[in-house]
């Protein structure tokens, strides 16, 4: 079980003190971020990091396969992009703070909350969202494992929960029960379908179909 | 009923999971424009003055709004319409929640004015030009200081903060019950204050239509609810209001009524001519989604030398937050669940709600019955503690027999089944509870303590008790092949869509995705129950049986006509009605077909039910727990829930509702909580970084058994299940953490139980001791 993992689950099972600074609720805040998105220094050292913080760049991306050049506030982030921009709606929006996971996209095949990342920032990415995952009618094998083993309830969580299942996988993160529930402790799922989303990633880590 | 079709998972799961889900915020549609509301950053104020102007002239910005321009349009509060007596015995006072304050603010995150703009970016940027002027005033952050004397008044009609106040039973009985008893216990708790932070936030989508209509894509659960309400705020015929709901993101009964957010969407597409959307940030979630619980309760447990129950009292102070409606009275309509499944030959009750500077309370996943089962079951683990007696022996002891079936508990509740013990006993077998006090011990030598909590919840379900409500549905053959079904009950993440897919193509013997499912829409149905109180399947399940066996009927009068015989002598089986002897037949799509050219209407039928009573989903729960003393940390090792749910339609959904059930239940026990500072009423807990939300590693496997007991209320048996995890689970898991410290000599702990809050109360025993 990853330390990170239990630093996060602590936090937030405790009383906060009485008087929660603004400092503080950041560091926290950090720490769940850095976990929940622990590819991210990674992605960014991949993704070339551009000058394009200037108003109004233009960026090129490749979503679910197609390329895509688009002009960005430097303020919108990834899942504004997608959702606002794109109509890709599929990602979705649970806090906007990288700490509920529902916004996770693979990014240069590395996950991250896309509500925290910078579109200008990712000038040349290539991005895969829930809409890119099937092939034609071929359901992705983690998003059939997920209908098989009622991983899904409202299924707002949902989109989230898969990518970031299918980079737990692919990272090598998905060999236990406790391992896996480690590495996706950055998705919350409300509905509390938990068990049927650790069983859908368990299943296909261990068939290797990814 | 035809052969079982094989279940090969949730029909609405290959849309969600790939991400084509139809949430409010997925909606696109021309001329779309975003509000954003201004919130009040105090608890309580007074408003002076509200200047627009700068935010009027902001970039994109199509309208500023404020609380004068809703009465200048002749649109009042949020309607209030209790009853009850407060205080004073004089009728409640109607404390409504306006849609945007007028002269006064009373909770942190209220409404004050409406932002319209292009983009929601332009909205909240001009809404940080909106000047507000407040003479800020004292504030009561909990039930405890607004009971005091002198405490600031929430509403001035009302000085001692006292909303209504509620009694049943003869407090006398119980004096003298209690003056007999060898052992009297007592139980002061507080149940938390939580938020049910469903993952897709509050949201809605206000449009006028080509006829005029207030069209509503709202994220509810309670679409048929919210018509009434927002037809008589904009004083039109209920036909001229409808309201959407696609697919919903969770909502465990916050998103049940009419919110502010939703008459200002409307009115503001009104004022513009446009489709107006707005979604809840996560922030404002946690000030402004209705929460939940926050009750006080004061109980007493008497019981004879034999451990023999003779009364129940109990007190229960509600903290109902500024605002007051039907909403408000959530533990009353459930607090029969207090007499739990023991005889218990005299209760006595009293509940208050009580107004703070928070907001407004409303039902939480199980609604007052999780707070009345905790009452219960703590009170007779503290019994059994007193007189050392094994804790599920003396449950044992008190457990109404199935032989006392129907049992009147005396306080509210007709019981109409169910084998209490046998939940016991299956569950001590799951649980393997004889291999406890081994467990324990190596706990023990590991350096930890173990505990183990049972409860046996018992809650109502299709209710309200009083009189159930009803449901509608309706169902159209179609010559093209497909059966179309339309709900009263509808999903915000149930998988009824799949439940009554089934249900449709069992019985009329179709393929399941011949089935199309709609649910939602207040224009295709008198009325519906919506999403609420268990009642999915015992009461919509159950309407729907009634419309299926009017769809038969009907089917067979056409059939009839196309055979020329009498329709008493069809038989329908196999989508094929067929002249009783003979080999002639037509199929159930012939028949639309036939219908469809003799008459507009086609192959239709329609159905209601009103369950002639409600319904009493029971369970046992069983949950072990290890603490390491040194950190106070706790580890749910496993948790074992045998539940009956009356018939099962489809076990993987039940079993996902009873999984779902036990994590809020148990993450309020052990981390969720809302705090709030005392002095200045501000939320301290306002983010996913603060408010312990349940993740992967906090949950333990859950092993869960279901043993029917049909009910005769409803022809399919159910029970309903969509509470019954959360209600057993927080009395479960509180009773293992005691029972884990009772060696220490703690009695009691409150939740949550976190690992600070452990620490702590070992420490005091260990220096208690010492002392
Ligand atoms: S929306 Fe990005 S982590 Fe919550
Ligand atoms: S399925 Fe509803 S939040 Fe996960």
């Amino acid at each position: 079980m990853s330390t990170d993992a239990e630093h996060t689950g602590s936090q937030g099972r405790s009383d906060p003190p009485a008087r929660v600074t603004r400092r503080a609720a950041l560091q926290t805040a950090a720490s769940a971020v850095a976990f929940a998105t622990a590819p991210a220094s990674n992605a960014q050292q991949t993704g070339p990091t551009t000058s394009a913080a200037a108003e109004g760049s233009t960026i090129r991306l490749i979503v679910n396969g197609q390329p895509r050049t688009l002009s960005v506030d430097p303020r919108q982030s990834i899942l504004d992009i997608l959702r606002e921009t794109l109509d890709l709606t599929g990602t979705k929006k649970g806090c906007n703070a990288g700490a509920c996971g529902a916004c996770t996209v693979l990014l240069n095949g590395q996950r991250i909350n896309s509500c925290l990342a910078l579109a200008a920032m990712h000038d040349g990415a290539e991005i895969t969202t829930i809409e890119g995952l099937a092939k034609g009618d071929d359901l992705h094998p983690l998003q059939q494992a997920f209908i098989e083993r009622d991983g899904l309830q409202c299924g707002y969580c949902t989109p989230g929960q898969i990518m970031s299942g299918v980079a737990c996988i692919s990272e090598g993160h998905a060999g236990s029960v406790q391992e896996i529930k480690a590495w996706m402790s950055g998705n919350i799922c409300r509905c509390g379908a938990y068990a049927g989303i650790v069983e859908a990633i368990s299943d296909v880590a261990k068939g290797g179909k990814l | 009923m035809t052969e079982t079709i094989a279940y090969t998972g949730r029909i609405e799961d290959e849309r969600l999971a790939t991400g084509r889900g139809r949430y409010v915020a997925d909606l696109r549609l021309p001329r779309l424009a975003h509000a954003f509301t201004v919130r009040s950053v105090y608890s309580h104020a007074k408003i002076r003055s509200i200047d627009t102007a700068a935010a009027k002239a902001a970039p994109g910005v199509l309208a500023v709004l404020t609380g004068a321009d809703l009465a200048a349009d002749g649109i009042g509060d949020l309607p209030c319409g209790v009853e009850l007596p407060k205080s004073d015995g004089q009728k409640a006072h109607q404390a409504k929640r306006p849609v945007l304050a007028r002269d006064r603010v009373r909770f942190v995150g209220e409404c004050v004015v409406l932002i319209v703009a292009e983009s929601v970016e332009q909205a909240e940027a001009a809404g940080e030009l909106v000047e507000i002027d407040y003479e800020p005033l004292d504030a009561v952050a909990d039930v405890e200081p607004a009971l005091a004397s002198g405490a600031p008044a929430v509403w001035d009609e009302v000085p001692d903060n006292i909303a209504y106040v509620w009694k049943k039973g003869d407090n006398d009985t119980f004096e003298k019950a209690a003056a007999g008893a060898a052992h009297v216990v007592r139980l002061t708790s507080h149940v938390s204050r939580v938020t049910a932070c469903s993952m897709e936030p509050r949201g809605a989508l206000g449009l006028i239509d080509d006829e005029g209509r207030y069209v509503i894509h709202a994220s509810t659960q309670g679409p048929f609810n919210m018509r009434p309400t927002l037809a008589g705020l904009f004083k039109v015929d209920q036909s001229k209001v409808r309201i959407l709901a696609g697919d919903v993101g969770g909502s465990f009964g916050m998103k049940s009524g009419a919110y502010p957010e939703d008459v200002l969407v409307l009115w503001a597409a009104k004022r513009l001519g446009r489709p107006v959307r707005w979604i809840s940030e996560r922030r404002e979630s946690f000030l402004s989604d209705d929460h939940g619980r926050d009750v006080h309760i004061d109980a007493e447990l008497a019981l004879d030398k034999d451990g023999k129950i003779l009364g129940l009292r109990g007190k229960f102070d509600v903290n109902i937050g500024c605002y007051l409606s039907g909403r408000s009275l959530f533990m009353i309509g459930n607090l029969g669940g207090i007499a739990g499944v023991y005889r218990i030959p005299t209760i006595v009750a009293s509940v208050r709600g009580i107004f703070t500077n928070q907001q407004t309370s409303a039902p939480y996943r199980g609604a007052g019955r999780p707070e009345a089962t905790y009452a219960i079951e703590r009170l007779i683990d503290l019994a059994a503690r007193k007189m050392k007696i094994d804790p599920y022996q003396l449950r044992l002891r008190n457990l109404v027999p199935p032989t006392a079936m129907p049992y009147d508990t005396g306080f509210t509740f007709v019981y109409d089944c169910g084998e209490f013990e046998g939940n016991m006993t299956g569950a001590a077998e799951l649980a393997d509870q004889a291999g406890f006090e081994a467990r324990r011990a190596e706990s023990a030598k590991r350096g930890k303590l173990r505990g183990l909590g049972i409860a046996n919840p018992i809650e109502v379900a299709g209710g309200p008790f009083a009189k159930p409500g009803k449901d509608y549905s309706s169902i159209r053959v179609s010559s093209d092949g497909t059966v179309t079904l339309n709900t009263g009950v509808m999903s915000v993440g149930q998988g009824i869509e799949t439940m009554m897919s089934y249900l449709v193509a069992e019985r009329l013997g179709v393929s399941v995705d011949k089935v199309r499912y709609v649910q939602g829409d207040t224009d295709l149905l008198p009325g519906g129950r919506g999403n609420g109180g268990s009642s999915s399947t015992g009461v919509g399940g159950a309407c729907v049986a009634i419309t299926l066996d009017n769809t038969i009927a009907k089917g067979r009068e056409i059939a009839a006509d196309m055979l020329e015989a009498k329709p008493d002598d069809i038989e329908f089986a196999d989508g094929h009605f067929r002249l009783g002897g003979t080999n002639r037949a037509v199929t159930l799509f012939e028949v639309a077909e036939h219908a469809e050219k003799a008459n507009d209407d086609g192959f239709t039928a329609a159905g209601e039910f009103q369950p002639p009573s409600v319904t009493y989903p029971n369970g046992c729960h069983m949950c072990e727990i290890e603490i390491d003393p040194d950190t106070g940390a706790l580890e749910i090792v496993r948790y074992t829930i045998v539940e009956d749910i009356g018939t099962v339609i489809n076990p993987t959904l039940a079993r996902g509702q009873i999984h779902g059930g036990v994590a809020q239940g148990v993450a309020q026990a052990i981390g969720e909580k809302l705090i709030y500072d005392a002095e200045s009423a501000q939320l301290s807990t306002g983010s996913f970084m603060d408010y312990m939300i349940p993740r992967a590693h906090d949950l333990p496997n859950i092993n869960i058994r279901t043993r029917e007991v049909p009910t005769k209320v409803n022809s399919l048996g159910a029970k309903g299940v969509g509470e019954a995890g959360t209600v057993g689970s927080l009395a479960a898991t509180i009773n293992a953490v005691c029972d884990a410290l009772s060696p220490l000599g703690i009695t009691h702990i409150e939740m949550p139980a976190t690992p600070a809050r452990i620490w702590q109360a070992i420490e005091n025993a260990r220096e208690a001791k010492a002392a």
